[in-house]
C-alpha cells in the first residue's frame, strides 16, 4: 500500500465482521512498533466506533454496511467510519461521567475515543466519526 | 486478543466470578446474561476479579453496571478485584471507579 493512500473496508453490520477489521488495523499497527499503550487505546476506540456504527447507525440491519478507510502510518493511524444512518449530533450526548448517568449502562463511547484518541470528529451528517491515534514515543 | 472466559468460586458469602480475555462487543452480551441468570438464581453478591481480564470497552462496561443495579436492587452486591492497569484506566476515565468498589487481593 502506497505511505499516503487509504485502505477500504466494506462491512456488514455484525459484530464478527467489526471483530476482524478491528484485528486488522491494530495488527497493523503492532507491526509498526506503537507501544501498549497506544494499541489498547487504538482497539478500544475502533471497538467504540464501530459498535455505534452498527447499533446506533445502522440499527444492526445486516443489510446496511458500513464503510471503513485507514492508514497505518509509523506516526499516525488514521481512520474513518462510516454508517447508513440518519447521523446524529454528538454534542447532544449527555456526559456520562455525571453523577446521575454513572449508573446508566450505556452512553460511554464518544467519552472513551475522545479520551484516548488525539482527534475525534464527525461529518456534518453524523454518520461518519474521523480518528486520529499518534504514535505516543 | 483472547475470547472471555469465566469461571466461579464461592468465598465466604460471595461467588468469585474470574474473567479472562476481553470484555469487548462479541461477549459482553454472553457475560451480562451468564450472570445475570446467576444472580437471579441468588448470587446476589458477586466479585468480579478481573486479574487476567486483558481488554474492556463500553458494552463489558455496561455489563457490569446492569449486574451491579441488578445485585443491589436484590438486596446483594457487586465489587470487583485486582483489574490490570489499562482495565483500571478505564473504569478512571469514566468515573466508574466512583460506581463501583475496586480493590486489591492485598487490600
Amino acid at each position: 500500500m502506497p505511505r499516503n493512500s487509504f485502505e477500504k473496508i466494506e462491512i456488514v453490520s455484525v459484530f464478527p465482521q467489526a471483530k476482524q477489521v478491528e484485528d486488522l488495523i491494530v495488527e497493523q499497527a503492532e507491526k509498526l512498533g506503537y507501544s501498549e499503550e497506544d494499541i489498547f487505546a487504538l482497539r478500544l476506540s475502533l471497538e467504540e466506533a464501530l459498535t455505534n456504527a452498527i447499533r446506533h447507525g445502522n440499527g444492526q440491519d445486516p443489510q446496511k454496511k458500513v464503510k471503513i478507510r485507514y492508514r497505518a502510518r509509523p506516526e499516525e493511524v488514521e481512520i474513518y467510519i462510516a454508517d447508513e444512518g440518519n447521523g446524529f449530533d454528538p454534542s447532544l450526548v449527555p456526559d456520562p461521567t455525571r453523577e446521575d448517568k454513572l449508573e446508566c449502562p450505556s452512553g460511554r463511547g464518544i467519552m472513551l475515543m475522545r479520551a484516548y484518541m488525539d482527534l475525534l470528529e464527525y461529518n456534518a451528517r453524523g454518520n461518519e466519526v474521523h480518528l486520529v491515534k499518534q504514535r505516543l514515543s | 486478543m483472547s475470547n472471555l472466559e469465566i469461571s466461579y468460586s464461592e468465598c465466604q458469602r460471595n461467588l468469585v466470578v474470574k474473567l479472562a480475555g476481553a470484555a469487548d462487543m462479541s461477549q459482553a452480551n454472553m457475560l451480562r446474561n451468564q450472570l445475570e441468570t446467576l444472580v437471579l438464581g441468588g448470587k446476589r453478591n458477586l466479585i468480579l476479579d478481573l486479574e487476567d481480564l486483558e481488554f474492556i470497552c463500553s458494552l463489558g462496561l455496561g455489563a457490569m453496571i446492569h449486574l451491579h443495579t441488578l445485585c443491589r436492587k436484590l438486596g446483594g452486591n457487586l465489587g470487583i478485584l485486582n483489574p490490570q492497569p489499562q482495565v483500571r484506566k478505564v473504569f478512571k476515565t469514566t468515573c466508574l471507579d466512583q460506581l463501583f468498589l475496586i480493590g486489591n487481593n492485598q487490600e
